[in-house]
């Protein structure tokens, strides 16, 4: 896998600028996708999609440079052969089986007929589609056609792949389907994702490093377990008598959120253990389980400080 | 099933078991041929779309449905020559019809453009009404590749859908004569001129196929605007050009520039022994190429067919360079 030189990085964008007329699109955006599952966050409208077509080397910049696997990906269309894509939107011909269409488009990506058929296989089996192959994928169900457009992505073994809303439109089942095989993506075929998604929820499960966009500008980028690393608020659950129990905390001057999960005080030192442990006796509150609370993306976007309980921080 | 009847399982060996091992994700280490493989996956794909092949019988219909009805004009067409042939000599051949490969053109062109424009579309309007023209450009594939070998597919089996017929017609000329070998000899120049003839008939009414399917993600659209194209401006050209200071405007008309490039080609088959144009080419230079039965001259005519041939390409290039994915 040929790197970026200099920076240890597959791909990166310097200072990189696309407007659409008078529509800033990015702004000066650094980016640097090292291995790993990277999230790409942020609302509609944010540049997402416009990156990952930046990355492909399907527009090019108004300004800054864009280096892929080494190369310049505008001037170099080989270096496509490493990449996979798959787009948010629909994509496949329905009437095509999918055995024959990722044979196909693994051909178009560079390998021949024999391994390609192979590879088709094989990647249809990863993701679970192994007995539907030869059927027409008109015939799919939504969460079918999005791992056939994942597989498609996969087909020719990319260095990196590149999702685009992976989980859109599927049910709460499907989507743990999905982002499990995103997972696996990184963690047992070895390729690097760069995933983009509106919803925390998901990049926050799935992905390791994170680069938030607001605006067509990065607002925030680093690991993911930075931002969700354990806070200085203790996080209690009850079996019953919360009141009497957060009435206790109060008396002995500890600050308090409450929520429906259960209750939040900050501080997670010896002394601040012992008041909870006499306001649960006080109380006579049954304790189901008490730990340090992690942050959550959201707090990215909503300000919150995690180390300051406010009324709802204790909701789960 | 048992030990007995498995006798494999029993001795623990999972080779002779018949035991599928589950080697999980294997990268892949084989070659990669580059842009190469994929035009020529493109284009084959092309080939195959656009005769259904793969597909059910419904797809197939309507491309085989097609080059069946060319077949059989000319089957009908050298069976009535060679019947005139055997009952009246040569005289006889082309009494009850002309059964000429010019004629064969002429006759047959208005329906190789209708099967351009319900086929062409095939190649290239779904792949943007899916969206699969997305997954084509982000592989080590260009535009310009994708349409070069959407165009070369459609080419290929345009040329053969022309030439395919003519070579029935020849083997029946042939067999249907007395002396196969002696009308061979008498003949073998419609070979080379029946073979270029479909070639730049195949060439122009493709370029203008992808033009029109190039422009709507609608199959239904582009074969309307095929069809119009091909029927509309002789519509308007055909009196006009009738007036002699204003013949030049049959250009405009596909189907005459068709029909002017056939009578160029096959011009030395011409009752009045006119030269043509691949003898001229042989004979002398491009430059010293003299009117031969057309209504225009020779230059005039090959620069209206190299327009008709690049504006269409160079509309359709354009239009995919710069569509917005």
């Amino acid at each position: 896998m040929t790197l970026v030189p200099g920076s240890g990085a597959l791909m990166t964008l310097s200072k990189v600028t696309k407007r659409y007329g008078s529509t800033v699109a990015l702004h000066e955006v650094d980016i640097a996708v090292t291995e790993g599952i990277m999230g790409l966050l942020g609302e509609n409208g944010a540049g997402k999609s416009t990156m990952i077509k930046v990355l492909l080397g399907l527009i090019a910049p108004n300004a800054g440079a864009v280096r892929v696997l080494g190369q310049d990906v505008i001037r170099s269309p080989l270096v496509r052969s490493r990449l996979g894509y798959m787009p948010e939107h629909d994509c496949l011909p329905i009437e095509a089986p999918a055995a024959e269409f990722l044979c196909h488009m693994a051909e178009v990506s560079g390998l021949p007929t024999s391994r390609a058929r192979m590879r088709a296989a094989d990647t249809l089996r990863h993701v679970g589609l192994f007995e539907a192959r030869h059927r027409p994928m008109g015939t799919y169900s939504t969460g079918m056609k999005q791992r056939v457009k994942l597989a498609q992505a996969l087909v020719h073994d990319p260095d990196i792949v590149l999702l685009d809303e992976p989980a859109a439109g599927l049910d709460p089942a499907g989507r743990d389907e999905m982002l499990d095989l995103v997972r696996r993506t990184y963690r047992e075929f070895g390729i690097t994702v760069v995933f983009s998604s509106h919803l925390m929820s998901d990049v926050e499960r799935t992905c390791d490093r994170i680069t938030v966009l607001e605006g067509g500008q990065v607002a925030r980028s680093g690991a993911v377990a930075e931002y969700t690393a354990e806070t200085r608020t203790l996080f209690i659950e009850l079996d019953g008598n919360r009141d009497r129990f957060v009435a206790a905390l109060r008396d002995r001057g500890v600050a308090v959120g409450v929520g429906k999960g259960g209750v939040a005080v900050q501080g997670s030192d010896e002394d601040l253990c012992d008041l909870v442990r006499d306001a649960l006796v006080e109380a006579e509150a049954p304790l189901r389980r008490m730990a340090p609370r992690r942050r959550e993306l959201a707090e990215l976007f909503t300000g919150v400080d995690g180390d300051h309980p406010e009324p709802g921080d204790a909701d789960p | 099933m048992s030990d007995a009847a498995n006798p494999g399982a029993a001795s623990g060996d999972p080779q002779a078991a018949g035991v599928v091992f589950d080697i999980g994700y294997q990268r892949y280490a084989g070659p990669r041929e580059g842009r190469n493989r994929a035009r020529r996956a493109v284009y084959r794909d092309g080939i195959r779309k656009a005769l259904g092949l793969g597909r059910g019988a419904r797809t197939k219909l309507l491309p085989w449905g097609f080059i069946s009805l060319l077949v059989v004009i000319g089957v009908i067409m050298a069976a009535i020559a060679g019947a005139g042939q055997r009952a009246l000599g040569d005289a006889g051949a082309n009494l009850f019809l002309d059964a000429s490969h010019r004629f064969y053109y002429a006759f047959t062109i208005t329906i190789l453009f209708v099967f351009a424009a319900l086929v062409a579309p095939r190649l290239l309007c779904p792949d943007r009404r899916n969206g699969t023209l997305h997954l084509y450009l982000v592989r080590p594939l260009t535009p310009t590749d994708y349409l070069a070998a959407r165009w070369a597919a459609f080419l290929t089996v345009m040329v053969l859908v022309a030439w395919l017929p003519q070579f029935v017609l020849l083997t029946g000329r042939v067999l249907g004569h007395p002396v196969p070998l002696a009308y061979l000899g008498e003949n073998w120049r419609d070979i080379p001129q029946f073979l270029l003839a479909g070639l730049a008939t195949g060439a122009l009414v493709t370029t203008v196929s992808m033009l029109a399917s190039g422009l709507t993600p609608r199959r239904g659209y582009a074969s309307v605007l095929l069809i119009a194209l091909y029927l509309i401006p002789g519509a308007v050209t055909g009196p006009l050009s009738l007036i002699p200071e204003f013949q030049w405007v049959a250009v405009f008309d596909l189907g005459e520039v068709l029909g002017e490039m056939n009578t160029l080609i096959f011009a030395g088959s011409d009752p009045e022994g006119s030269q043509s144009l691949l003898a001229q080419l042989m004979e002398a230079g491009p430059d010293d190429i003299e009117p031969t039965g057309t209504r225009f001259s020779t230059t005039f005519l090959l620069t209206a067919y190299l327009v008709w041939l690049v504006t269409p390409g160079a509309i359709v290039w354009r239009h995919y360079r710069r569509l917005t994915l």
